[in-house]
């Protein structure tokens, strides 16, 4: 029992230990997301509040700036759906490493899983995270820097003048290029869906409301992969 | 500290969205594969994504000019392109505008 609960231990630190890179990477981007959610007008605790219950990137600027742009709650829960879906695929490929495990037990690892937690547990040769401890270690890490560096990020817009509060309205706009570009680097043909969905957004804005418009464009914008050959695409 | 109440149904709902995806494939097991094209779908989804948020909302950044968003993209691509991390993208980006905002 007592050398069980040690092995425990030993798991959750392995886990934690190999969650630093991804906080590391989070503190920053979650920093700039309670400067920008400010901006938007949430206070420091809101914004860290919001990032440890919803706990998605990506889907918590893109409700910022529809926040920003006036778009309603159901045009924006859609939009953040959407950009939700890839976390199915994720844990499919995830979870039957804990296939003996209870139902609320895959649950709780499931709720933690994020792009960056998958890929550092899927590429590990450490067998501490193929179990339940150390995948939670390495959640909770990153879970405790997004939601930590949120409230920080809070915080510090409470110190920034007025003139640097005005410019950071591109802020958002400068993370996404700042995501985009690597990835489309290890992967040129999403700059071509990238691009379709940016043309697809203008034209759709000039017919729907902007939330819709920004979920029509990536529903079928992403579906503009159907157009390029298979050929060469991981599987 | 504000006095502004929490927006709950703001995010209890985005919470929904994003716990429902994750916690579905806990439930469903190991019986379900999704189909080929349907994962070729979702992979390609964030490009999407990251594509519609940029363009065309960058230009209306500051809604006294396109001059601001299209310099702070320009120095987001800059730095993303020197491989800098992303949030020094971002700072490009807000520096850029502050430039741009100065000398307007």
């Amino acid at each position: 029992m007592g050398r069980c609960v040690v092995m425990l231990r030993q798991d959750f630190a392995t886990g934690l230990r190999a969650a630093v890179p991804v906080m590391l990477g989070y503190l920053p981007i979650a920093f700039s997301f309670g400067l920008a959610a400010h901006g938007a007008g949430l206070p420091a605790w809101t914004a860290a509040l919001m990032s440890a219950l919803v706990y998605t990137g990506a889907g918590q600027f893109a409700a910022l700036g529809m926040l920003g742009a006036g778009a309603p709650l159901p045009e924006i829960v859609l939009a953040v759906l959407f950009m939700n879906l890839r976390h199915v695929v994720l844990n499919l490929a995830l979870l039957p490493r804990l296939k003996s495990q209870s139902l609320w037990r895959r649950a709780v690892v499931a709720m933690g899983v994020t792009d960056e937690t998958f890929a550092v547990a899927a590429f590990s040769r450490d067998p501490a995270l193929t179990r339940l401890p150390g995948l939670l270690g390495l959640n909770c890490g990153a879970w405790l820097a997004w939601s930590l560096g949120t409230l920080l990020g809070g915080w510090a817009a409470l110190l920034v003048p007025r003139a640097v509060n005005d410019a950071m309205a591109v802020m958002l706009y400068g993370l996404f290029i700042g995501l985009l570009v690597p990835v489309v680097r290890k992967a040129p043909r999403g700059l071509l869906v990238a691009l379709a969905a940016m043309a697809i957004h203008v034209a759709c804005r000039q017919l729907l409301a902007p939330g819709w418009a920004l979920v029509a464009a990536i529903v079928a914008g992403a579906a503009s992969i159907f157009l390029l050959p298979e050929r060469g695409e991981a599987a | 500290m504000s006095h502004a109440s929490i927006p709950w149904g703001l995010i209890l709902s985005l919470s929904a969205v994003t716990l429902a995806p994750r916690l579905l494939p806990a439930l469903w097991g190991q019986r379900f594969a999704p189909p080929r094209w349907f994962r070729r779908w979702l992979d390609a989804v964030p490009y999407a994504a990251l594509g519609a948020l940029i363009f065309p909302g960058i230009l209306a950044a500051d809604p006294k000019t396109p001059l601001t968003g299209l310099a702070a993209g320009a120095a987001a691509c800059v730095a993303a392109g020197l491989r800098l991390p992303a949030y020094a993208a971002a700072f490009a980006s807000v520096l850029a505008a502050i430039l741009v905002q100065a000398l307007r």
